[in-house]
């Protein structure tokens, strides 16, 4: 204890700021260390991860498991397949879904209320159940086993998504600004694309990047629309479920590498797509 | 965010001066449509497959669902996982998003930690845990390094342990999702009103509880929305872990889908979970209407 | 004791003695969520205790059966209901004695062959029940090159093919053939144990549910059920057999298709 009393907001304060780096620097860890330890598991050799206990160290680096993962038959074609899938759905859900989440965000309209739980309720069914009559859909037209299906579905799925951030997006861009525009002369098509969208670019890219982040993940309805044009995932997984654990783990660093590129790439619009900046 | 906006500068702008087809119609036309011919029809395709065979109505599948042994412990371990979790997973994104919102060192970087798990799939993220959970796994390894006896975390008689299991790797891959919302909710809250009721002494809790909170509504609205429907939806992070010993309503959906080929089963276990997601959006939406208005008066 | 000609007592009895003198269980079996633990009650467990596998579903036998289950089943490692494939935990020395699908165990002995022992399923009161999985290949009618698909089949029927099919992928040869000297060590130890199976005293061949369909992945989850419920929750094991019966016969009413080996080929395949 000090002296003066005048210090003891002052050590209190001190004790605080060093309690708030201590529990940022205990949630970081949380997140860090499985992250740590499943890149542990793929570069470790078959033979290490067989014995007990495992090292906690690097001491048995290998990348021979991640080579034979890497090297086996598809991976590339399969992430050739998610990229296309992915700006797919990104493009199509954009195309469909922004115009909707500016109609959201500056009407109001008969049914408004309804439609935006229309939109949540569409998430709420598993994807499994969607996906079979879907498949028969997609038969009959033709496109089954294409990336275009799995687009298709993709972007259903992301729509809701889509249209409720960019709604949020587009409310942070002031109306004011647009009138602005209006009193000026811009048609409001103009008004639109030299005002509020370069405005809302930010938010709206951090969204895409969303979408193409939700539909690399999702595996389940790629799987069963697709045969031989698998994307990344739903090609890992299928080839993974039935393969000993140090490739299952090599598999799953396989996943990790890219979601932290994906983060790193995003971080800074991340918060914006929430409608975040100033109302 | 959207579904609570606030109305104030919804109405403004585009007073209809001629009588055509409204422009909002126009611009939300292409999503009904897409959705109805995507979403809608397999919806209804499910309903009916739930409830029908060659001779017509049934109740066969219902009854073929609830008679399965994995049924109700499926049923149970779902609420049970969303109750205790949803919570817990809210407070933790509340406080992490307070703790970056008080400036820490290096706030960026921990920012960009708290987040890598939004972009992970939960099929990696239950090959994340189970590299840890499994009996020889790094738990046990780290424990044995220390001299102590492990567990079998995930053993199938060991029930408290495989839902802790399950529960901390839920919170570790989907409280990023929560915690992007809640950050960029308080963005949205000018400074000035907490240091406003600092001034006038009130404590941290009370500005939690009266300020700070309040104003997060229509963030939390939407993020429990989100969120709830989101983990009725996954299982992977679960059967990873566990297998067929912590079944959870979705992972019998597929199991009976893929497994036992039986779509009219799986339908109807489908139809369970939208009855159950959808009445917990509206309870949602009632509970933090509700208050929100009360609070204004 | 003939680790050749084990009996399911003396196996018990090894399970109890090993889980002893180990301080833990160390019998395992794959009875994860992929595992085929249902291939062992469908054609080993319970034709070696029943001499049936559908119309014996229920009978006191079968009672015998999964009351032997429920016993070997507390000698077991617990952690035997996360393992999908036996070689992983066996290659780790979690578990050291496992019964499993021979593809699925092959690569534990890979390294080191000389360490590891793979024998034939041991034998019950009504002879050694074990599974052979029955391949068929056909033709669509009015197919294009009929010629070149004859072809296919008879290459693939060779028996040269059949043993390249063993050495990459252990299935053993579905022909009559000589096994060559030179397999790796451990196809060679599976081949040995197959053989010795096949041609031991009281032999008695089981096969997995014919002609279902898409309903054998429903059949099969009945055994599993069965699992489920004696052993790991402990229910009244006549009671479990009734309610799983009523559930087994409204799905083969349904289909109404002949009993498969062990089962005599009636008619009409039900649980009597």
């Amino acid at each position: 204890m000090s002296t003066t009393v005048d210090t003891t907001p002052i050590a209190r304060q001190k004790r605080n700021r060093f309690m708030l780096q201590a529990a940022c620097i205990a949630v970081s860890l949380f997140m860090l260390v499985p992250i740590y330890l499943i890149s542990l598991a793929a570069l470790s050799t078959r033979e290490s991860l067989n014995e007990f206990p495992l090292s906690l160290l690097p001491t048995n680096l290998s990348v021979e498991t991640l080579n034979a993962f890497l090297g086996s038959t598809g991976i590339f074609a399969a992430l050739g397949n998610s990229l296309i899938v992915g700006a797919g759905t990104l493009l199509l859900s954009a195309l469909i879904g922004v115009p909707a989440g500016y109609a959201l965000a500056r009407f109001t309209f008969p049914g408004k209320d309804p439609y935006q739980l229309f939109l949540l309720f569409t998430r709420a069914l598993p994807i499994v159940v969607l996906s079979v009559p879907l498949a028969r859909l997609f038969l009959t037209m033709d496109i089954y086993d294409t990336t275009y299906a799995v687009i298709l579905l993709h972007t259903a799925l992301a729509l809701p998504t889509t249209i409720l951030i960019s709604a949020s997006v587009f409310l942070s861009v002031p109306v004011d600004v647009e009138e602005a525009a209006r009193l000026f002369g811009c048609s409001p098509l103009g008004a639109f694309g030299r005002v509020v969208l370069p405005m809302a670019l930010p938010g709206l890219a951090a969204a895409s990047i969303f979408t193409f982040v939700m539909s690399w993940n999702e595996v389940l309805g790629a799987s069963i629309l697709t045969l031989d044009h698998r994307t990344l995932p739903a090609q890992v997984l299928s080839s993974l479920s039935d393969s000993p654990l140090a490739y299952r783990f090599a598999g799953g660093f396989a996943l990790v590498i890219p979601s932290i590129i994906f983060i790193a790439l995003m971080r800074r619009y991340l918060t914006n797509m929430w409608g975040s900046t100033i109302r | 965010m959207a579904v609570e906006a606030p109305p104030t500068p919804a109405a403004t702008v585009a007073p209809p001066r001629r009588r055509r087809i409204p422009p909002a119609v126009l611009l939300i036309a292409p999503s009904v449509i897409f959705m109805a011919l995507l979403l809608g029809w397999p919806v209804i395709q499910g309903v009916l497959q739930a409830f029908r065979d060659e001779q017509g109505f049934t109740l066969e599948f219902v009854n073929r669902m609830v008679q399965d042994p994995y049924f109700w412990p499926a049923v149970r371990n779902t609420l049970l996982l969303i109750v205790v979790m949803i919570p817990l997973q809210f407070a933790l994104a509340i406080a992490m998003a307070l703790m970056l919102r008080s400036n820490p060192r290096l706030h960026k970087v921990h920012f960009f930690v708290w987040a890598i798990p939004l972009a992970l799939s939960d099929l990696a993220a239950g090959l994340v845990w189970l590299s840890i959970f499994n009996d020889r796994g790094y738990l046990n390894s780290a424990l044995s390094w220390f001299g102590l006896q492990g567990a079998s975390w995930l053993a199938y008689d060991n029930q408290t342990s495989m839902f802790i299991c399950v529960l901390i790797a839920e919170l570790w891959r989907a409280t990023s999702l929560v915690l992007i919302i809640v950050v960029a909710g308080l963005q949205g809250i000018p400074k000035d009103y907490d240091e406003a009721a600092q001034v006038f002494g009130a404590t941290f809790w009370q500005r939690l509880r009266h300020v700070t909170l309040p104003l997060l509504k229509p963030s939390l609205q939407v993020a429990l929305i989100l969120r709830t429907i989101l983990a009725f939806q996954t299982f992977a992070v679960a059967q990873a872990l566990t297998g067929q010993n912590f079944p959870l309503v979705v992972g019998e959906t597929y199991r009976w889908y893929t497994g036992l080929q039986n779509p009219n089963v799986a339908a109807a276990l489908a139809l369970v979970i939208l009855v159950v997601s959808m009445l917990t959006s509206v309870f949602y939406l009632r509970a933090l209407r509700d208050k929100n208005q009360g609070g204004l008066r | 004791m003939d680790v050749n000609d084990l009996t399911y007592e003396g196996y018990l009895a090894w399970a109890k003695a090993a889980k002893q003198g180990a301080g833990r269980p160390v019998f395992g079996m794959p009875a994860g969520p992929k595992g085929l633990h249902h291939r062992f009650y469908q054609g080993f467990l319970l034709p070696s205790f029943t001499g049936g596998q559908i119309t014996t579903f229920r009978n006191q036998d079968a009672v015998a059966g999964w009351d032997y289950m429920q016993e070997l089943w507390s000698a077991m490692s617990p952690a035997s209901t996360n393992y999908d494939y036996m070689q992983e935990p066996l290659a780790r020395g979690e578990v050291l004695v496992a019964w499993d699908h021979v593809a699925r165990l092959v690569h534990a002995p890979a390294d080191k062959p000389d360490d590891w022992l793979m024998v034939p399923a041991p034998r019950g009161p009504k002879g050694r029940g074990y599974m052979l999985i029955i391949a068929g290949m056909a033709l669509p009618k009015n197919g294009k090159d009929r010629d070149l698909a004859e072809k296919a089949i008879r290459a693939l029927t060779e028996p040269a093919s059949q043993i390249e099919t063993l050495r990459s992928n252990a299935f053993f040869p579905v022909v009559q053939t000589e096994l060559p000297a030179d397999l790796t060590g451990a196809i060679a130890l599976e081949a040995a144990a197959v053989r010795r199976q096949q041609r031991s005293a009281g032999a008695l061949l089981a096969l997995p549910p014919v002609g279902l369909g898409a309903k054998e992945g429903e059949v099969s989850q009945i055994f599993k059920n069965c699992f489920q419920q004696i052993c790991l929750e402990t229910r009244p094991i006549q009671q479990v057999l009734d309610t799983q019966a009523t559930q087994l016969n409204t799905i083969l009413k349904a289909l109404n298709v002949p009993c498969w080996a062990p089962d005599p080929i009636s008619t009409k395949c039900e649980v009597a």
